[in-house]
């Protein structure tokens, strides 16, 4: 196997008379002949160790009558294998000083697991246990079933404003799979069967379809040596991952719908298709957004929430993900506002960055945030193993890490007005008014 | 950690031959030697204007963030209740010299983040900015104008605030909590409401801040990538002058703990889970030698994934999560154990609750227990060092509560020197089994009944006010009494008799939509009702004696099932005189307390499908809030309406004043005209013809 580690090139931009911060986060990466990919970052600066597993599989991967199914294997994930008891994969990272956690989302399944350094051979050996020979019995199945459905009523059911992604998603795709969320519907969780958690894990949860990074107080040769050991003999997957082509057709009118929820205050999200994450329009609307809402003198907070009051919370989102996904635009009505009046100023701010270019200031001062929270990112050794994960699996370039703030600094003015222009359309949207349930009577 | 040293060193000569060897998985993999753990050192400046500053340096990134807060015990604010919040808030919202405007454009500008409530402030941004950073910060804390707009736009925000919080369990749940466990007396059981948000004054948050605002009482934390120096003199350029002063100290009663476990409980009819908390308080200081021990005995409890959440989560799959807290509070802590359950197991699920609580009591915890608690206590500590805010953190905790300067350097230590007899001790010292506070969030019809078990039951409003409710043995009537005495004060019955038909206007405002109803009843049982939006869309409601109908943008539909049945009873005239007649039962079924004032509570049930539920003042007799569910499309949605500010219209009382409120919106209406004996057509009841 062959080993390349990185140059880290300072990348110096001149970023308006001031020089751009620097993030120089070194690693080293390679793959194991199973396919298994390896990021290794050294940080002393605490003993401790952080191991993240991200497996390329996520909700949209998943049939239409099987929704949440890979979120419910997520669950399943930590009920043992042949050496690790039913109920002790939880106590065993406890017990020696660690925290563990999972998510699903559209596209991924992460595992990250964060201890002593001195513990991190158990985190290898607990890690890859379950990716060789994951166990689960019925009861597991019965138990987390029931979980899974009380998570989806905790997250969504029981909360006010819950349910608003759930909606958003199902209202601005027709066909592709992002058209549910990863928490799916509770009735196919209960139709799952044994024999499709074993079809899944069998296709998705094998070496070759994942990355693992660990980032901490390590040593670089014996931790290598370590993930041969627990990793090295874990077979390569060897049927077909099932990666969805579908291309959601390009929306033609306008979709409008309203919600009523358990709520009092209305609100008003607007969803516009927009590339995926990996491409030079997306950094441009993430940078519009920041435009639109970053910080308190950006255009929609200072009118909506300062100067109208209008809203009492106005948020926008460019929801990056693998495949082409949605530019979202949220804002909760201030008591006596309505829907229309916010989505009326809304409207008005959007046409503004068509029709007048931004100015140098304003343009200095997006840069200074984006900026800012990139750099923000990068500040537990967790959180660097999942950012390293992340950019291997979703844009096979780990070294974003340190180098993706070139791509939103090499954002122009006119790329601002541009995206706007081509994706901030009309009959590009998906709007929806939540409204409380007594406005149905 | 120490003992696990032996174990490494075995563990070190076998790995270094593991690629030779066959990989045995049965064996779970040894820790190899313990790290050294440090806590780092910190710099204790304090300024000659009393100001303590504490200086944590850490260049991993080129950042920097300050914290600042008044160090001062909380305070009542009786009628005021939230200024302090508020005037806190309004520190970031205009200086003297910038305008919220100006602030917002110059913090933005350098990409940084200041924010402002109660009386902290903190700041973050890039350490190439340091200087501009430290120059807003000063200027947010050192010279607030509260400005009017700002204030007025900041209550107005509250307000909203308020009616979100209405409508979510978790926020409901956790006022409840602090409202019935610490009384309204206290600090932590004081919450801000409309009317006293809207008493808050430029003139108050200038009186608070001078009052609270000291150096001497203030400290300052500066984290991140800097030169020590260079933070000194910058502190020195941007608070040097600020003047020393002495702050209030402020007094009230420690509140009283329950002599039996009971239960609070608000009624959210569209929940499809209770959210729990089961809470007491706890009298533990942070000097308290106990801390640890009862650290590590909540752990076994309640941390992370131990007793509680394998019990309800894992092993009865009741829930998504189960924890429970405990931790020190110089005025006064509390021990709370929270989940959310589907409605079915609440009950189930609160058992086992007292089950834990019971058996770390009664039972010795087991070593591989407590080994487990003490790694996942020291753990999560060493965890915790990895930032260097943390860091801050405890170090203003060691100021700031006079602990010993070693507090965290001697931690691990502590935790390694907790006994299972320690756990023990403090379970049984602290934990109160039987004197709980079980503050319950579900819906009523639901979880009620099943929850007596567990102690008296006491309803609250979703502010968490009480409704109280008086035995049955203080009804000295019956309901047909009840409602004859509300016909005699309404005007009687010969009057009412007289009436053959009515009409009355009623006008309000909903989001800013201008809402006109007209209602007209004929005797003995037609209705119309014409309910106009805004000039926008106007919806017609019908019943001729027979049919009942709609007619909507959408379209004439017929009315039926339980909605008909309604429409019924809504359509009879003079509904107390007739219900009798009409085959409409009432009973009643209690005395409540409401704002306190005394009400009969009376159930009417015209069918199976159609009951609601009415109170009448137990002096005045006056019928004054009306509760029903209806179908809608959204469900069933239950439909208040308080009858208020009873006004004579020839010689018959009727309530000029209408409040509704669905699902916590609220819909004021007002009588605007009302006529008797106008010789109405029968026509307008008919359904229209196309």
């Amino acid at each position: 196997m062959e080993k390349r580690i990185y140059q880290i090139f300072l990348f110096v931009v001149l970023s308006l008379g001031t020089l751009t911060a620097q993030v120089n986060i070194k690693f080293v990466e390679y793959d194991l002949p199973n396919g298994l990919h390896v990021i290794l970052h050294v940080d002393k600066s605490a003993p401790i160790v952080s191991q993240v597993v991200t497996y390329h599989v996520g909700s949209k991967n998943e049939q239409p009558d099987r929704t949440g199914f890979a979120h419910f294997f997520e669950h399943l994930m930590f009920e043992g294998s042949p050496n690790i008891p039913r109920g002790e994969f939880f106590k065993m990272v406890q017990n020696a000083g660690g925290s563990l956690n999972a998510f699903t989302n559209f596209d991924q399944t992460t595992y990250f697991i964060t201890l002593p350094s001195n513990q991190l051979e158990l985190a290898m050996w607990m890690e890859s246990e379950r990716m060789l020979q994951l166990k689960v019995d019925s009861i597991g199945v019965e138990t987390q079933r029931k979980v899974v459905k009380e998570e989806r009523k905790q997250s969504l059911e029981n909360r006010p404003y819950g349910t608003i992604l759930e909606k958003t998603m199902e209202h601005a795709y027709k066909v592709h799979p992002y058209r549910w969320t990863p928490i799916g519907s509770a009735q196919y969780i209960d139709q799952a069967t044994y024999d499709e958690f074993y079809q899944f894990y069998k296709t998705f949860y094998v070496p070759n379809n994942a990355c693992l990074s660990i980032a901490g107080d390590i040593d670089f040769e014996h931790t290598k040596e370590l993930v041969q050991k627990y990793y090295g003999d874990i077979p390569k997957g060897t049927g077909e991952i099932y990666r969805p082509k579908i291309v959601e057709p390009q929306q033609s009118a306008e979709v409008r719908d309203t919600v009523y929820d358990n709520i009092q205050l209305p609100a008003v999200i607007q969803a516009y298709h927009m590339p995926a994450q990996n491409t030079k329009d997306y950094y441009a609307l993430s940078m519009l957004t920041t435009l639109l809402t970053g910080g308190e003198s950006s255009r929609l907070s200072k009118r909506l929430v300062d100067k109208e009051k209008l809203a009492l919370v106005a948020q926008s989102i460019p929801f990056n993900l693998e495949d082409p996904s949605v530019f979202i635009l949220f804002a909760i009505a201030n008591f006596g506002k309505t829907n229309d009046d916010v989505e009326a100023v809304i409207n008005e701010e959007v046409e503004k960055v068509k029709a007048e270019q931004i100015s140098e200031n304003e343009f200095i001062k997006i840069r200074n945030q984006v900026e800012t929270s990139f750099i923000e990112k990068n500040s537990t050794v967790q959180g660097k193993a999942m950012q390293l994960g992340n950019y291997y699996v979703f844009f096979n370039d780990a070294n974003l890490i340190n180098s993706e703030i070139g791509k939103y600094l090499a954002v122009t003015k006119e790329d601002i007005q541009r995206v706007a222009k081509v994706y901030l359309t009309k009959e590009n949207r998906t709007v929806l008014y939540y409204l409380p349930k007594s406005n149905v009577q | 950690m120490k003992m696990k040293l032996i174990i490494s060193i075995i563990m070190i000569t076998i790995s270094s031959q593991f690629n030779l060897a066959q990989l045995d998985r049965t064996k779970i993999p040894a820790p190899s030697e313990a790290p050294a753990v440090s806590f780092p050192d910190y710099d204790l400046v304090t300024m000659k204007n009393g100001m303590r500053v504490i200086l944590v340096k850490d260049d991993e990134l080129p950042t920097i963030s300050i914290s600042f807060l008044i160090d001062r015990e909380p305070q009542l604010e009786g009628e005021f209740a939230g200024s302090i919040g508020i005037m806190g808030q309004l520190l970031r919202n205009g200086t003297k010299t910038r305008t919220k405007d100006k602030l917002d454009e110059e913090i933005d500008l350098i990409g940084g983040r200041i924010s402002s409530f109660s009386t902290n402030v903190s700041a973050s941004g890039l350490a190439k900015y340091t200087e501009k950073l430290f120059e807003l910060t000063s200027d947010i804390i050192l010279n607030p104008a509260f400005p009017q707009d700002e204030l007025d736009k900041v209550k107005e925000q509250a307000i909203s605030g308020l009616k979100y919080r209405k409508t979510d369990p978790n926020s409901i749940v956790s006022i409840l909590r602090q409202k019935v466990l610490y009384g309204s007396n206290h600090p932590y059981g004081e919450f801000e409401t409309e009317e006293s948000i809207s008493k808050i004054t430029q003139q108050k948050c200038f009186e608070l801040y001078n009052s609270l605002f000291k150096p001497n009482q203030a400290m300052i934390a500066v984290v991140g990538d800097f030169d020590k120096k260079k933070i000194l003199n910058l502190l020195e350029k941007y608070f040097g002058s600020w003047k020393k002063g002495q702050i209030p100290e402020p007094k009230f009663a420690a509140p009283q703990i329950p002599s039996q476990t009971n239960v609070a409980m608000v009624d959210r009819p569209s929940s499809v889970q209770s959210v729990i908390r089961v809470s007491q308080v706890v009298d533990l200081k942070r000097n308290s030698p106990d801390v640890m021990p009862v650290s590590i005995m909540n752990t076994i409890l309640g941390g992370g994934i131990f007793r509680l959440f394998i019990n309800l989560r894992e092993k009865h799959s009741y829930t998504y999560g189960a924890y429970s807290s405990m931790g020190p509070d110089d005025l006064i802590g509390n021990f709370t154990a929270s989940t959310s359950v589907r409605n079915e197991v609440t009950d189930s699920a609160l058992s086992q609750i007292f089950y834990e609580l019971n058996r770390i009591r009664d039972e010795k915890v087991e070593s591989k227990e407590l080994e487990m608690a003490k790694n996942y206590v020291s753990g999560s500590f060493v965890q915790s060092l990895e930032r260097a805010e943390s860091i801050a953190d405890y170090a203003i905790e060691i100021e700031r509560y006079n602990l010993p300067k070693d507090y965290y350097k001697t931690y691990l230590k502590r935790i390694y020197n907790v006994s299972a007899d320690d756990v023990q001790r403090v379970a049984k010292q602290y934990l109160k089994p039987n004197q709980m506070t079980i503050a319950l969030v579900g819906s009523a019809a639901e979880v009620k009944e099943k929850l007596a078990k567990f102690g008296p039951i006491t309803m609250y409003d979703e502010d968490a006010n009480i409704i109280v409710e008086k035995p049955l043995s203080e009804i000295k009537l019956t309901a047909d009494e009840l409602l004859a005495k509300f016909v005699e004060v309404s005007g009687g019955a010969e009057k009412l008799n007289s009436v053959k038909d009515r009409t009355v206007e009623l006008s309000g405002l909903v989001q800013n939509i201008n809402l006109k109803v007209k209602v007209v009843n004929k005797a003995p049982a037609k209705l119309y009702l014409e309910i106009d939006f805004g000039g926008m869309f106007t919806q017609k409601i019908g019943y001729d004696g027979v049919k009942g109908w709609a007619v909507s943008p959408q379209g004439t539909m017929d009315i039926e099932g339980s909605n008909l049945s309604d429409l019924k009873t809504q359509a009879l005239i003079n509904f107390y005189l007739q219900y009798k007649d009409f085959s409409i039962k009432a009973n009643i079924a209690g005395i409540k307390t409401i704002k306190e004032k005394d009400y009969y509570e009376v159930v009417f049930e015209a069918d199976t499908t159609n009951k609601w539920t009415e109170y009448f003042g137990k002096d005045d007799f006056l019928k004054f809030r009306q509760i029903k569910s209806a179908e809608s499309p959204a469900g069933k949605v239950e439909q208040t309406t308080d009858y208020l500010d009873y006004k004579d219209y020839g010689g018959i009382l009727y309530p000029a004043k209408q409040v509704q409120s669905v699902m916590g919106q609220l819909i004021d209406l007002k009588v605007d005209k009302l006529e008797v004996n106008t010789g109405v057509d029968d026509a307008i009841f008919v359904k229209p013809v196309k």
